[in-house]
């Protein structure tokens, strides 16, 4: 299938949904959350949240905040001869997965469980992922994410954020297109 | 009267329940939004293999916690410092922080807190200036700083 229009959306969106599915069927969190509350993975005392941007500077961040940001997106690089004229490119794009943990323990286990998820080292997970279409439910055709690069860190820049883990990956997008014709 | 010795006819039940008062007034209007002590993490208890926090390292152990003792309604006067900025060797950071004078009695209250929340925001205990008293009354000022730089 051809670029479709705001396709960046769609692509951090695939990411999105499969950190929140997966991190549902591990137990981490709910859709609705259950009274009384199940016990958690690790015996943690709060579940999960998910979020799609980084919480305010000062801010009280809820225990085991999973905050999922956007980093660079890299040039549009042709995958085969010729494609320009209608071929396969992959667009790179870096996501990141800050984690603010009740705790260093639960904070690297979620790390760690995100980051199996990531590289389809649990069961249910994949590396190559089908970009879903929110417009029109399934997935796009000819669209595929591929998760590399994926990285885990305890930034140290401030003392201040002390339950802190980053996981960081990158998300090659594979889609077809047709450039502009030379002028 | 509790007086004091040292100056005659002080009255420090008098003088706290004034400063009282004048910290009253500089709370915020909603009690939502009043400073909140945290006490460190309560004890951690667990029968399973765990780590040095007592998280256990199989998913299914059972550990216990002791929730964080909160401490709330406690009388204070609040001064906010904007990030003024520090330059540190991976660029500059610029902390906001917050002084809190509390009396005597209060401070006892909350002696050993690891973070306040004041209006949403959380600031990390970083210290308490040398002790000061007016007469019998003991002054407390307590340095506490943003989460993340300002």
């Amino acid at each position: 299938m051809a670029y479709v229009r705001g396709q960046a959306a769609y692509a951090e969106e695939t990411v999105r949904r499969v950190l929140h599915d997966q991190l549902v069927s591990l137990g981490w969190m709910f859709d609705v959350v259950p009274d009384p509350l199940p016990m958690l993975p690790y015996s943690a005392t709060t579940p999960v949240t998910l979020i799609d941007y980084l919480p305010a500077k000062e801010s009280a961040v809820a225990d085991n905040t999973v905050a999922m940001t956007s980093g660079d997106e890299d040039d549009d690089v042709d995958q085969e001869l010729g494609a320009a004229s209608g071929g396969l490119f992959q667009t790179t794009r870096v996501y990141f997965l800050d984690i603010f943990g009740e705790s260093q323990g639960i904070a690297l286990r979620i790390a760690d469980d995100i980051k199996a998820v990531l590289t389809g080292k649990l069961p249910g997970t994949n590396r190559y992922v089908p970009v879903v279409d929110p417009v029109n439910g399934g997935t796009l055709a000819g669209h595929l994410l591929e998760i590399t690069d994926v990285t885990r860190t305890k930034p140290q820049s401030t003392d201040y954020k002390r339950n802190w883990q980053v996981v960081k990956c990158t998300v090659g997008h594979t889609f077809s297109a047709v450039e502009g014709p030379l002028p | 009267m509790a007086s004091d010795p040292r100056i005659t006819g002080f009255d420090a039940d008098a003088v706290r329940s004034g400063l009282r008062l004048a910290m009253t007034v500089g709370l915020p209007v909603d009690p939502e939004e009043a400073p909140v002590f945290f006490m460190p993490q309560g004890e951690v208890t667990t029968d399973d293999p765990a780590d040095q926090e007592g998280v256990p390292f199989s998913p299914t152990g059972v550990r216990t916690v002791v929730p964080r003792p909160k401490i709330q309604g406690v009388k204070c006067s609040i001064e906010y410092v904007d990030g003024v900025g520090k330059l540190e060797n991976f660029g500059l950071i610029s902390p906001s922080r917050v002084i809190l004078t509390l009396l005597d009695e209060e401070y006892a209250q909350v002696k050993g807190f690891e973070f306040v929340v004041i209006g949403g925001n959380r600031y990390w205990y970083k210290r308490t200036e040398t002790p000061k008293g007016l007469v019998s009354v003991g002054i407390y000022r307590v340095h506490c700083q943003a989460e993340d730089e300002g």
